[in-house]
């Protein structure tokens, strides 16, 4: 194994670790505003690939123009998933919410197995063909378009939370929900909001993967459990916890499956999580647990 | 400005208030004392909607709240300083100001909440100078200061505390106890739950006595101040 070979395999393990990043962005958006797990995240990270070649086939539409109209596509299915199956809960308990995300996800994935078919479905690149070299190491040009994407929506989400009066309302329900409302915040909604949201930056993910993976009714699996190590790994519920667990993911899955077997790759993730469960539950960013009020 | 009439209410099956009724004059300071688990904060919630009556009837200028959601309930002119402050810890201060006027920004007021936030940091300067400050870094009594900062920024016509006294050294309670009593010139009703009955009449008009969830007792705050029964019956030392 050469020095170009070792950057080949950062490279690789950077893009895969930039979709990692954006599925534990969404995992870390819901469980900021309703402390549960959304199970449902890699069914829309799927919804966002398959809408997005469907729409393609069809339709003929560019690639560029289907990120708002998969992200707007997959935001609509979070809303009414919200609405009918969580909004309605009289006590909606973390755990309950969590179990029902579960249910989401299964109905998720039978309408788009349903509407759109089981064939595995594929989109061309953005843009170009001819690989590109970064830094001695040759990507396709699709791997630039998911780190420059990646960035983008980290860094929108970063300033919605910080500097826009839904963001800093949202983070506020999250902090204290009574204290929230006392301020006027209609609470739920925040949770609606936050459920449109990350089905948007999963759409985003699962579209600017396809051209580089393809995509299939069962990708979204996968996909889930990945970005929900990364998000674990970074620290369930930071934002900057999602896009470093994303990233150590997706470098450690590079490397093991480059360095010892490609076999490995898959059970990477599940070694981070049960080290990550068992030795620092908070994550590599998270607080201890005792301290989240 | 606020009318309680035969207030029921409680959690689950366990019935705290029996059927209360009192009310709150336009810019009078109005305190209400009782001792631990008298019922303060069960009535605190009821009138700001964070708990729903089981009977009875709450009128803010006129207007029935009873049973409706804190987040109209705050729209309508009712703010409260609940009961342990509930600052939004992982928020600054600035953002937590910001939030407390979240109805008034989603109305487009801008202009009209940086005036109130002006007021408020002028009421609390400490506030000013710790505005970038992450709020669950601030001692008790300016988390305090911070949670009336809040509810001050809806610019409510009816003010409600909960215990703002509680936990906080007796020089800290005073300073806060001035900036309460200050609010009554600019036209802010007050209704001020507290156990710490002495401080509490002092700045008040009228008082109410809640004992077991039962009105036993209303009147002038001097009047209750000098009645030596009162004193030594509910108010303890
Ligand atoms: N969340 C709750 N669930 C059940 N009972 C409660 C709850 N909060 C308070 N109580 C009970 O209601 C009564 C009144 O409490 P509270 O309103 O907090 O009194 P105070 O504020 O005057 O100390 C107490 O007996 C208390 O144990
Ligand atoms: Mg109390």
């Amino acid at each position: 194994m050469d020095g170009s070979q070792l950057l080949q395999l950062v490279a690789s393990g950077l893009v895969t670790g930039s979709i990692y990043a954006l599925v534990a962005l969404g995992f870390t958006v819901i469980f900021k505003s309703t402390d549960a797990i959304n199970f449902a995240q890699g069914e829309w990270v799927m919804a966002g690939g398959m809408i997005g070649a469907f729409l393609h086939a069809s339709f003929g539409l560019a690639p560029l123009l289907l990120l708002p109209v998969c992200a707007a596509a997959v935001a609509l299915i979070g809303l009414v998933s919200e609405r009918l199956a969580i909004h309605p809960l009289k006590a909606p308990t973390p755990m309950l919410l969590t179990l029902i995300t579960i249910a989401v996800a299964i109905t998720t994935r039978a309408a788009i197995t349903l509407v759109l078919g089981k064939a595995p479905a594929g989109l061309p690149s953005f843009s170009g063909s001819e690989n590109v070299a970064v830094f001695g190491a040759t990507l396709p040009p699709q791997a630039l378009w998911v780190f420059g994407i990646t960035l983008l929506v980290m860094i929108g989400t970063h300033y919605f939370f910080q500097r826009s009066l839904l963001g800093r309302a949202m983070r506020a329900a999250a902090a204290d929900r009574e204290a929230a409302g006392l301020v006027g915040i209609n609470v739920s909604r925040m949770a609606m909001w936050s459920f449109v949201i990350a089905a948007a930056i999963g759409a985003v993910a699962g579209l600017i993967i396809t051209p580089l993976t393809l995509t299939s009714v069962n990708a979204g699996l996968m996909l889930g459990f990945k970005g929900f190590s990364a998000a674990m790994l970074g620290g369930l519920g930071n934002l900057h916890g999602a896009l470093l667990g994303g990233l150590v993911l997706g470098l450690l899955e590079s490397l093991s499956a480059g360095l010892l077997s490609s076999q490995f790759k898959d059970a990477v993730a599940f070694v981070v999580l049960l080290v990550v469960l068992f030795l620092r539950p908070a994550g590599l960013l998270g607080r201890a647990s005792t301290e989240r009020a | 400005m606020l009318e309680v009439s035969a207030l029921v209410s409680g959690y689950g099956r366990i019935r705290v208030l029996n059927r209360v009724s009192l009310a709150v004059a336009d810019g009078e300071i109005v305190c209400l004392i009782g001792p631990n688990g008298a019922g303060k904060t069960t009535l605190m919630r009821t009138l700001a909607g964070t708990l729903a009556p089981w009977e009875g009837d709450i009128r803010l200028a006129g207007e029935p709240i009873a049973g409706r959601r804190a987040d109209h309930v705050v729209g309508r002119g009712l703010a409260l300083v609940p009961e342990g402050r509930r600052i939004f810890m992982p928020l600054t201060v600035s953002e937590n100001l910001e939030i407390g006027a979240y109805v008034r920004l989603r109305a487009g007021a801008k202009a009209e909440a940086q005036q109130t936030l002006d007021e408020v940091l002028a009421l609390f300067p400490r506030l000013a100078e710790r505005r970038d400050q992450l709020a669950g870094t601030l001692s008790g009594g300016e988390q305090q200061m911070l949670a009336i900062g809040r509810a001050l920024m809806a610019r409510p016509r009816l003010l409600l505390l909960d215990e703002p006294s509680m936990g906080l050294a007796p020089m800290v309670v005073s300073s806060i106890f001035k900036a309460i009593a200050s609010l009554r010139g600019r036209g802010t009703t007050v209704l001020l739950a507290e156990q710490n009955a002495r401080m509490a009449l002092k700045i008040a008009d009228r008082g109410y006595i809640l004992i077991t969830g039962e009105i036993v007792r209303e009147g002038a705050a001097r009047a209750l101040l000098a009645d030596p029964t009162i004193v030594s019956t509910y108010l303890g030392h």
